[in-house]
């Protein structure tokens, strides 16, 4: 029998399971590639920061990198990190997307984690040598390849007469060694375990550094759409994100961080206390990033003007 | 059983019976595969070892036995490898169904024929890689989007052979159905499929080892789990023992499938197989 | 040469042509008429390649005819009638090779509905009947081409036919089996009280065989001629081709057979 009683408490139990779901079910799904760029993201899983804001982070990695935007569209994760060249050609292309907060940016640091690696004794020294050689990179119409291009440009060389061959980073030693390539845009780890290894390899420039200081190689980006709905959720997330970055960068030699990198990375501890981590950013710099879309423009990425502050967070620049 | 057979029939040019004696019988034994993968085996071992060989991604043989005995040990492969396996067994059954009842319907029925194959006919010839991205809008990038990408690799060789099947069958069969006044789908469950099972598991092998080969490739692209995900990692992690260790285990699987399915095969078609030996 | 009026299954001017709208036409049979009388053995005799399958598809109502009808009983076939089933010439494609000799005879029982020991007795029973019984379990292909005609039988005369169409039956075995087959087959008639459409281009079968035997000419077909054997039954074996009649017959009928050949070959 339905009585008063039984519709009173079905109607409490509904409402406090409402609350209850209202209360835990601010789930942020991100999408991120497993390099220590985005160990603040973990850092802040780690010490608990999101769990404070009342969020529940889901991470998913993609190391092929197809996923990405398209997957973000798809609405297969909320929030994912991506390097600026590739936000801002989906931008171009019509996705509406919004940066959240900031990601990566090549400080000024005297100790490197990337750059332009050659053989040892080959005499590869500027862009110049590089004329009617290959170089390689992880993707064409990338981050890596723009810079590749703009320090060849910077040293003197032609970039259009240099040969850029598309190699996985993971691949780039063995191809330099096979000398199926003559330089590679490296990143850490293979960065370092390249240029450790003086006898084979040589390290010939930092061509994000030299070609734009300070800049501002990735960032956190949702779909405008998640943005307008989750406002309250994505300030949450910031703010413990933020968090998570302080800690990163007041703590880079703390073996702990070497467990939570080593956690999500899955190098082993010591290959990771080898690689000079460099500190990451809180803030997101737009006019180091209207340089960027200079030079993509400059090189034939994106032909119109992309208005950037309307497609950042407010959040972020703070 | 085709090497030991070009084997055997290699002994007639071999004078020497000593040596026709010792060829022949170790061709007979499929010893003769395992050695040849061992000393595959040890010049690995011995190429990184000795430094024939230099690259982080070329580790020592034994290095990677030590990885796959630890990650064995601890449940870490046997989650990943169970993860993909489930993936692919949902797409392989998806696309197999599939193929088959395509197949039938497409080798009996004319008009749904002219219709439908010229679609199928050009998914045919599309690689999966080119249509991942458009998949990805509408299936995301969970396990939806792996067990479809699997299924329509496997689609194309179910289909095809279940519908050469039904169509090179016998006329005196169906002829046969109809003098003895079986229904339709008599006709379909006594008749059809049981002759066109051989066609149908010629096409369902072939899609056994591309059902592997599609959850691996649709691990690569995004995802936590299986070992797609865990080889991109492994690489990025400088970790080439564990990589390979990956990979050893999933040529293990592949291979134990492959031998569950000829088993499976054979049961089912234990007459197809002693009517072709007789 | 007697013909009757009502017969119990009509063949009434049965044309067929095949092709036609793009390709050339082939008239294969034109204008055949025959009747035949309940529990006759009438055989057709007809040189190979002169549509005498054709003409048994379609009075078994596995195919359509281009004109004409056949009657069964009073009424026009249209689909494979019951009471009717077809013998092929290609037992070993005919029968199951996935099925058990047992399980082939079995599958005209199993869509009516019978218990598995009632379809175990039936098929013991009509395996008997062709000398089979020992041979239940065995899978067709294990067995000679005779005996899996034997068994294609046995799953004939389990499905109680009144009539049985005979294509080509004993064409593929070899000839002292085929002795036996004929044997069998007539016994089997008998006792069943069956009518029997035989399709050869063995004389002596048809001879040896048919109440009556009507002759096909070469495509397009018609019926040249119908004759009685006029032999006495029960035959046997050897005896009856050692009668006179015998002899007679069949000399006319190879006379008649040859003569047309060459005729065909002048003309060509």
């Amino acid at each position: 029998m339905f009585s008063m009683r039984n519709l009173s408490r079905v109607l409490l139990t509904a409402a406090f399971a409402a609350l209850a779901t209202a209360a835990s079910a601010q789930t942020v799904r991100v999408n991120y590639i497993p390099i220590t760029d985005v160990t603040p993201l973990f850092v802040a899983i780690d010490k608990g920061y999101f769990k404070d804001e009342g969020l529940t982070i889901v991470p998913t990695p993609s190391t092929g990198g197809a996923a990405g935007v398209p997957g973000l569209m798809a609405g297969a994760f909320d929030v994912m990190y991506g390097n600026v060249v590739s936000t801002m050609l989906a931008q171009q292309q019509g996705f509406k997307l919004e940066v959240v907060s900031a990601g990566t940016k090549q400080f000024d640091n005297p100790a490197n984690t990337n750059g332009m690696v050659a053989r040892k004794g080959e005499g590869i020294r500027t862009g110049k040598d590089l004329e009617g050689k290959t170089v390689a990179v992880n993707t064409r119409n990338g981050i890596i390849w723009l810079f590749a291009r703009a320090w060849i440009a910077k040293s003197g060389g032609d970039a259009t007469k240099v040969t850029f061959k598309e190699v996985p980073f993971p691949q780039m030693p063995d191809a330099l060694r096979g000398k199926q390539i003559d330089a590679a845009f490296m990143v850490n780890p293979f960065f370092n375990a390249s240029v450790t290894d003086p006898n084979t390899f040589e390290f010939v420039a930092a061509p994000y550094r030299e070609v734009q200081p300070d800049v501002e190689v990735g960032h956190y980006i949702s779909t405008q759409e998640y943005f307008a709905k989750n406002k309250e959720t994505l300030a949450k997330y910031n703010r413990a994100f933020r968090k998570g970055v302080q800690w990163y960068n007041a703590n880079l030699k703390d073996p702990d961080l070497i467990r939570i990198i080593s956690g999500f990375t899955k190098m082993q501890p010591e290959l990771v206390a080898k690689l000079n981590l460099q500190i990451l950013p809180e803030i997101v710099n737009l006019d180091s990033v209207a340089t960027t879309v200079k030079l993509m423009k400059d090189n034939g990425l994106v032909t119109s003007d992309i208005d950037l502050a309307a497609m950042t967070a407010p959040d972020a620049l703070k | 059983m085709s090497i030991a057979a070009s084997l055997t029939s290699g002994e007639l040019t071999v004078k020497s019976p000593v040596r026709r004696k010792l060829f022949g019988d170790l061709a007979r034994t499929r010893l003769s595969g395992a050695i040849l993968i061992a000393l595959l085996l040890l010049l690995w071992e011995v190429s990184a070892a000795r430094g024939w060989i230099v690259s982080d991604n070329w580790p020592r043989f034994s290095a990677v036995l030590v990885a796959a005995y630890r990650g064995l040990l601890s449940g870490e492969l046997a989650e990943i490898l169970g993860s993909t396996l489930y993936r692919m067994l949902a797409g392989y059954a998806a696309g197999c169904i599939l193929g088959v009842l395509f197949g039938l319907v497409l080798g009996s029925n004319r008009v749904l024929d002219w219709i439908i194959r010229p679609l199928i006919e050009i998914q045919r010839t599309l690689p999966s890689p080119a249509i991942i991205p458009p998949l990805i809008l509408f299936l995301g990038v969970d396990d939806t989007l792996k067990i479809f990408i699997i299924m329509l690799a496997v689609f194309p060789p179910v289909f095809v052979n279940t519908y050469g099947g039904v169509r090179g069958l016998d006329e005196t069969l169906l002829l046969t159905a109809k003098t003895f006044g079986l229904s339709r789908f008599d006709t379909l469950r006594k008749i059809v499929l049981p002759a066109t099972l051989p066609a149908m598991t010629a096409g369902m092998r072939i899609a056994l080892s591309l059902a592997l080969i599609m959850a691996v490739i649709g691990e690569m692209i995004s995802g936590a789990s299986g070992v797609g995900n865990y080889l991109m990692s492994m690489q990025y992690a400088m970790r080439a023992d564990s990589m390979y260790a990956a990979v050893i285990c999933l040529a293990a699987s592949g291979y134990i499938l492959n031998r569950v399915f000829l088993r499976l095969e054979r049961a089912a078609l234990h007459w197809h197989h002693s009517m072709q030996a007789e | 040469m007697t013909e009757a009026t009502a017969g119990y299954l009509s063949i009434r001017d049965v044309n067929k042509v095949y092709g036609g709208q793009h390709g050339e036409a082939t008239t294969a049979l034109k204008s055949i008429t025959l009747e035949v009388k309940q529990g006759e053995f009438l055989a057709i005799l007809g040189p190979s390649g002169c549509g005498k399958s054709t003409l048994l598809q379609i009075v078994a109502g596995l195919i359509n005819s281009t004109a004409g009808e056949v009657v069964l009983n009073g009424k026009a076939v249209t689909a494979p009638p019951p009471e009717m089933v077809y013998l092929f010439q290609q037992y070993s494609k005919s029968l199951l090779p996935w099925r058990t000799v047992e399980q082939n005879v079995a599958l005209v029982f199993e869509s009516r509905g019978m218990k598995k020991r009632e379809i175990e007795e039936r098929c013991g029973e009509y395996l008997g009947m062709v000398g089979l019984a020992g041979f239940r379990k065995h899978y067709p292909w294990q067995l000679s081409g005779g005996m899996q005609q034997r068994v294609a039988i046995a799953r004939a005369l389990a499905a109680q036919p009144r009539v049985l169409l005979l294509d080509e039956p004993f064409s593929a075995v070899d000839a002292l089996t085929r002795i036996e087959l004929q044997s069998l087959v007539l016994d089997l008639w008998a006792r069943q009280g069956l009518t029997i459409l035989l399709i050869t281009h063995d004389v002596d079968e048809a001879v040896f065989m048919a109440d009556r035997i009507a002759v096909l000419s070469s495509r397009p077909s018609t019926v040249e001629m119908v004759v009685d054997t006029d032999l006495p039954r029960p035959r046997d074996a050897m005896g009856t081709r050692e009668l006179p009649r015998f002899l007679q017959l069949r000399h006319e009928l190879v006379e008649h057979l040859l003569h047309r050949q060459n005729a065909g070959r002048v003309d060509a």
